[in-house]
């Protein structure tokens, strides 16, 4: 899924793009609001995160313009203008959400999933991506959550990649390149700790005891296996 | 905000404009009708003074008559002619004896043609004045008198021709004074009187009003006596101011029965100028009339020039006020705008690092290992520290928004016990790291529509206040409740709490309870009136509640329900 983030901060558009891809999302950056609408139209991302205050054009002008071409893309407005006014004018120019400034991490990563939610059941409204079991947990992909009896657990998009990757290949190894090629993308080259810090934290969500994981095994020397 | 503005300072300048404007106008006629009255009142007197000395003339006369008559009276005729002709006041005397028979003129002798004349024209005065006073007819001119040469005849008592009253004056005037033929007349005795024994009688001749004098003399014959019209009126007119125009700003004018003017003085009036004012003269000429003309204009404008110009007085100051008024209400709204822009500014500029101090903070946190604790709580802390000055900027944000009414909320759909999670969520690690437990129970779970940001800053600065204030009792506890649209939220702590003596004046803007607790810790004062704003503005309210022990806080705020 591709998220388009246009922000002049050069340090929060860096920050934010970090966390979309951390979450398994391909982030491209505009520096302002005449970038983001080339972009818009060279890349066509699945949605949009768009701060107000952008030198050139603002995020409200590019709002509107998006609009023209696409009326149903998600735009997600980043801004530090609190004003109601300013909520509200965004809102009405067909913004989906508004995230203000400063704001934690936990709470734009809560708000891109609600987006993304949204997105898949768009994309795929007659629910093509169909639930599906890793041990006893039931994972639904267009929901981004897993349920283990009366329990939800939230997932990230990348995690819910993972775990459909563990769940297409049952028994089998999945070495470090084949998770990176189809969780991260081809072009990311991240470092082997960023792969075990993924998946000791998703093991700490999904796994009773993480500690003896039940779902992703630990293979030494050759990457992660599902047993079901 | 504007237009409103300049529309009621409109308003203001108008309104007691107009009021003065009218009432002006109102004052200005009636001052005008009075100075009518006085000036009309003035004319009368000065015509009457006018009046007083015509009749002195006439008085002059009746005592030379009646000196006449009352000395020795001459007889024959011859005698009688002989008066007439040395007495220019005198045109033509009868006698009548007192068997009513005529002694002069002489009957069987030759008559001159005045004296055939005189006799023709006083022949029905002769028989008035002879007839018994009972049956005296009022004078009332018949279909053969309108045929025959008619007289006009008007007796005057000797008292009442001295006396002069004025009603009585009119109505003989009215009687007398219809001279459209040549001659007409009318006659009326006094009442009470058996006998006429003196007085005057007029009318009409001819060209004009005649007077005649009558009176018994000693012998007890009847002397009338035909006043010569034209010596009359030239002593008359010797009485009367000189016509020296130039010298005064109106006229008198002195009219005949016929309206032919006899006499008139002072400046010329303006060509068909009507009389300011008119009187009849008093009997015997009652069919005179003086006629007061002015030059200058009628009507004097000089009141409704005054009260015009006090109006465009109070028009032009209460305009300057209005202007002044309207002038340093724009520099406090323009004061206003930048003081608010300024604040936009600085939060906005305030807002972009402390984003990154905490999404860098929090990115760092999740790359930490588990066995980097203390790497961990540095971060916490710098979250956490972040969080607090994001509480101030929306608090200062919010007590701007306020000053300047432009504090507006958004009610949404939500559960307020999942916002109540949230803001303690944001809380918990600055509450574990001071060993305070929070006790949530949570009874608030329907979907009810209300401003999330509203709740949350609210309760932000309620269990800030608690973080900083009560953190010796290590406790918070807060209970949430749901009755139809109301929702009560109760926040206590086992802290210090708040000394009655204290009571309302914790939610005063700026206020800070003075102890030692209070001055160790830094702070605004300004967060529970901005919580308590919030409150009434969600058409709830904040009240500190008694507590035996910490302080014990009721928030009520109105949260219709949404139906599913």
């Amino acid at each position: 899924m591709k998220v388009l983030v246009a922000e002049d901060e050069d340090l929060i558009r860096e920050g934010l793009v970090e966390i979309l891809t951390s979450e398994g999302y391909q982030t491209i950056a505009a520096e302002d609001g005449q970038q983001a609408l080339q972009l818009f139209d060279a890349e066509h991302p699945d949605f949009i995160c768009l701060d107000i205050m952008m030198p050139g054009m603002n995020g409200y002008d590019v709002c509107k313009n998006i609009r023209l071409q696409n009326q149903h893309i998600p735009i997600i407005f980043i801004s530090a203008k609190s004003e109601e006014i300013d909520r509200v004018v965004g809102l009405e120019l067909g913004a989906d959400d508004f995230i203000m400034k400063p704001f934690g991490v936990k709470e734009v990563i809560a708000r891109i999933r609600a987006v993304t939610r949204r997105c898949l059941a768009h994309s795929d409204p007659d629910g093509v991506q169909q639930a599906f079991t890793l041990g006893d947990l039931r994972i639904i992909p267009g929901e981004l959550r897993a349920l283990r009896d009366e329990q939800t657990i939230e997932l990230s998009y990348r995690e819910v990649n993972i775990l459909h990757l563990f769940a297409e290949r049952p028994g089998q190894v999945l070495d470090r390149d084949t998770l990176f090629n189809h969780c991260w993308g081809m072009d990311y080259f991240p470092s082997s700790r960023t792969l075990d810090q993924h998946i000791s934290k998703l093991r700490k969500r999904i796994e009773i005891d993480s500690k003896n994981p039940l779902i992703i095994q630990t293979v030494h020397g050759r990457g992660y296996r599902y047993n079901p | 905000m504007h237009i409103r503005l300049t529309l009621i300072l409109a308003i203001i300048v108008l309104l007691p404009v107009i009021m003065i404007t009218w009432l002006g106008y109102q004052y200005a006629n009636e001052e005008q009708a009075m100075q009518t009255i006085r000036y009309n009142r003035l004319l009368q007197q000065n015509l009457k003074e006018t009046d007083r000395l015509i009749q002195s003339v006439i008085y002059k006369r009746e005592r030379a008559m009646t000196q006449i008559i009352a000395s020795r009276f001459p007889t024959p005729s011859d005698a009688i002619r002989t008066l007439i002709r040395g007495n220019s006041d005198i045109k033509n005397i009868f006698m009548l004896d007192a068997d009513k028979q005529l002694l002069h003129p002489p009957a069987l002798q030759p008559l001159s043609r005045a004296e055939q004349t005189f006799l023709q024209k006083t022949q029905r005065l002769r028989d008035y004045l002879t007839m018994p006073a009972k049956k005296q007819p009022r004078p009332k001119p018949t279909t053969a008198d309108l045929s025959a040469p008619r007289t006009s005849i008007q007796s005057v008592p000797k008292k009442s021709a001295r006396l002069l009253g004025l009603p009585l004056q009119r109505k003989r005037a009215r009687l007398a004074n219809s001279p459209a033929d040549n001659e007409s007349w009318q006659g009326q005795a006094e009442q009470g009187d058996s006998h006429l024994e003196q007085g005057w009688l007029t009318w009409f001749w001819e060209r004009g009003l005649n007077l005649l004098y009558f009176q018994r003399d000693r012998a007890g014959n009847l002397v009338g006596i035909e006043l010569d019209r034209a010596k009359l009126i030239a002593d008359i007119i010797a009485e009367l101011p000189e016509n020296n125009g130039a010298a005064l700003d109106y006229r008198i004018a002195l009219l005949d029965g016929k309206d032919e003017l006899i006499y008139q003085w002072g400046r010329q009036p303006r060509a068909g100028a009507a009389p300011l004012t008119t009187i009849m003269l008093s009997a015997p000429l009652s069919a005179w009339k003086l006629q007061f003309f002015t030059t200058t204009p009628e009507k004097s404008n000089a009141v409704y020039l005054s009260m015009a110009a006090a109006a465009t007085a109070v028009l032009l100051l209460l305009t300057a006020l209005a202007f002044y008024l309207h002038r340093e209400s724009g520099r406090d709204m323009r004061e206003a705008r930048q003081r608010m822009n300024f604040v936009n500014q600085v939060s906005h500029e305030l807002r972009t690092p402390l984003t990154n101090i905490r999404m860098y903070a929090e990115l760092l946190d999740q790359e930490l290992d588990d066995e980097q604790p203390a790497v961990r709580k540095r971060l916490n802390i710098i979250v956490g520290e972040s969080q607090r000055l994001s509480r101030l900027i929306g608090n200062v944000l919010t007590f701007a928004r306020q000053k300047n009414r432009r504090l507006q909320l958004h009610p949404q759909p939500g559960i307020i016990d999942a916002c109540i999670e949230n803001v303690i969520k944001s809380f918990s690690e600055s509450f574990d790291k001071k060993s305070i437990t929070i006790a949530f129970d949570g009874h608030a779970g329907e979907r009810v529509l209300f401003d999330g940001d509203c709740l949350e800053q609210i309760l932000n600065n309620l269990i800030s206040n608690v973080e900083k204030y009560a953190c010796t009792g290590r406790y918070l506890a807060i209970a949430s409740s749901q009755q139809q649209d109301l929702t009560t939220i109760i926040i206590e702590d086992d802290g210090p709490g708040i000394s009655k003596a204290t009571g309302e004046r914790i939610f005063h803007e700026f206020y800070r309870a003075d102890n030692s607790l209070t001055n160790k810790v830094a702070g605004t004062g300004i967060g529970l009136t901005i919580a308590r704003d919030l409150a009434r503005k969600h058409q709830g309210d904040l009240i500190l509640l008694q507590s035996a022990k910490g302080a014990k806080f009721q928030l009520q705020l109105h949260t219709p329900k949404v139906s599913s």
